[in-house]
């Protein structure tokens, strides 16, 4: 009895695993969407009323960017004085959920904030844009590693877990 | 808000460091601090009441200039540039353009640079070298004697006269916060056309100085275009607008004077003989809408040198 029970908890174990991983490509693919939709934000207050950067953080913080908790401290240190390319960068380095997941992408979007706020409007949108590109690919890359880790995952774990229980059965 | 304050208000757009340096001061020497000029490769001067002065690395001003005076470097320089922006140069790019950029307190910091030109026009500024910013300093009361001579008897037309600095803008300021508040019971509807934001001094879409609480601003429209605006959407009693010059803005302010809105306008003029002699100056007189004109004397701000009637300067 012990040890069907043990066998279960280690199938149980294996399953969650593998959950857990393909939550992560599904927060992943979460994070990029609203990037996205930040770049979005930021385009459209930039083309319509060339909006300062404290406002478009605060627009795009409110307006469905919820996972991405830098942009409301970002906003906070640049009312306080802060230089906005220092505030972004120390910003995003702080919200390690995002580094740890995107660790690539977390440097690209560090890299924007040497470009924010200093030139132009078509200069700004131009910028935008650029980086909507960048992201946009990285998002259908992590939409396709999802779609096979949804179904991977789960059933790797349910697989490894079921072996291991027998093995130790 | 005094002096004091608003200096301490202004300095906060320099990098931690300087700003603590310029805090350290007297209250006395940051009273009497107008202008802190900021020069690549250069030492920080600042432009007192006495003189300009040298800002001294132990917090203090001096008139010695030595090895010990604070000078910045061009990237602490384009670093405030970007402070004084509010890191957002597409925002500000237009008043960059003009030459000054008014910053939180109705602060205005002129920027200096290297202009990059289309068809003969200033499109942007690269190579910022210089940054002269000038401490705000709202006079509340500097309308009082031209408002009981012009305005004791309701709203009228004035034409206020002046040579630079002698307090124009600062005294339709405050004419646009007694006519629209309720400290004198007038609650006119006032609206200011401030084509070039000194009036209002809005900062990211804040009104930084006191216009009163019946008053509509609108800010950065060419005169000629704001004025129709007024006249077309917010029906004021009175229309304030800062140094006429062109023949638009005198063609808008006549279809103004037509439908029976009065002016406060300022015009610049630096002695009577200038005053009488343009012909703007006849040509809104003639309207019959200006009941009264002053001529600021320049000595000091908002200080009337003489009133006239319609009749003294057409006569």
């Amino acid at each position: 009895m012990a040890e069907f029970a043990a066998a279960l908890l280690v199938a149980a174990a294996f399953v969650i695993g593998g959950r857990m991983l393909a939550s992560a490509a599904s927060e992943r693919v979460e994070f990029i969407k609203e990037i996205l939709l930040m770049l979005n934000i930021f385009e459209t207050r930039l083309r319509y009323a060339g909006a300062p950067v404290s406002e478009l953080l605060h627009l795009a913080s409110e307006g469905g960017c919820s996972r991405l908790l830098f942009l409301e401290k970002c906003g906070i240190l640049l009312a306080e004085g802060e230089i906005f390319k220092d505030a972004w960068e120390k910003c995003i380095r702080e919200h390690t959920a995002f580094c740890r997941l995107l660790p690539e992408e977390s440097e690209k979007l560090i890299g924007m904030g040497s470009d924010i706020g200093r030139t132009d409007v078509e200069g700004q949108l131009s910028c935008c844009g650029y980086y909507k590109e960048i992201f946009g690919a990285c998002l259908l890359e992590k939409e396709e590693i999802f779609r096979r880790s949804a179904a991977l995952y789960p059933k790797l774990g349910i697989m490894f877990g079921v072996s291991a229980a027998l093995f130790l059965a | 808000m005094n002096n004091s304050e608003r200096f301490a208000q202004a300095v906060r757009v320099f990098p931690p460091a300087l700003t603590h340096l310029f805090l350290g001061l007297t209250d006395s020497e940051k009273e009497s601090v107008r202008e802190i000029r900021l020069r690549a490769e250069k030492p920080v001067v600042a432009v007192t009441e006495s003189g300009c002065c040298f800002l001294h690395s132990s917090g203090r001003l001096t008139q010695i200039y030595s090895g010990h005076t604070v000078a910045l470097n061009s990237r602490e320089l384009e670093e405030i540039f970007h402070r004084v922006c509010s890191c957002s140069v597409h925002t500000f790019k237009d008043a960059i353009n003009r030459g000054f950029v008014t910053v939180e307190g109705g602060h205005r910091a002129g920027v200096g640079g290297t202009a990059v030109t289309e068809n003969g026009r200033v499109v942007s500024v690269r190579d910022i070298n210089c940054i002269n910013l000038r401490i705000a300093r709202e006079i509340r009361g500097a309308a009082d004697e031209i408002y009981s001579r012009c305005f004791s008897s309701g709203v009228g037309g004035l034409i206020v006269a002046g040579p630079p600095s002698s307090g124009k803008t600062t005294v339709l300021r405050d004419l646009a916060r007694q006519l629209s508040g309720v400290e004198r019971g007038v609650l006119a509807r006032v609206f200011v056309c401030d084509e070039r934001g000194e009036i209002g001094a809005v900062h990211c879409g804040r009104v930084q100085n006191d216009l009163g609480i019946n008053c509509d601003l609108i800010t950065s429209y060419p005169k000629s275009e704001g004025i129709l605006i007024g006249l077309r959407s917010f029906s004021p009693d009175i229309i304030i607008c800062d140094e006429i010059a062109t023949e638009e803005e005198i063609l808008a302010i006549e279809s103004g004077l037509r439908t029976g809105v009065d002016f406060a306008l300022s015009i610049h003029a630096g002695s009577e003989t200038e005053l009488r002699s343009k012909p703007t100056v006849r040509r809104l007189v003639e309207s019959g809408c200006f009941a009264n004109a002053v001529l600021l004397s320049g000595k000091e701000v908002g200080k009337v040198e003489k009133y006239f009637s319609a009749g003294d300067l057409i006569g």
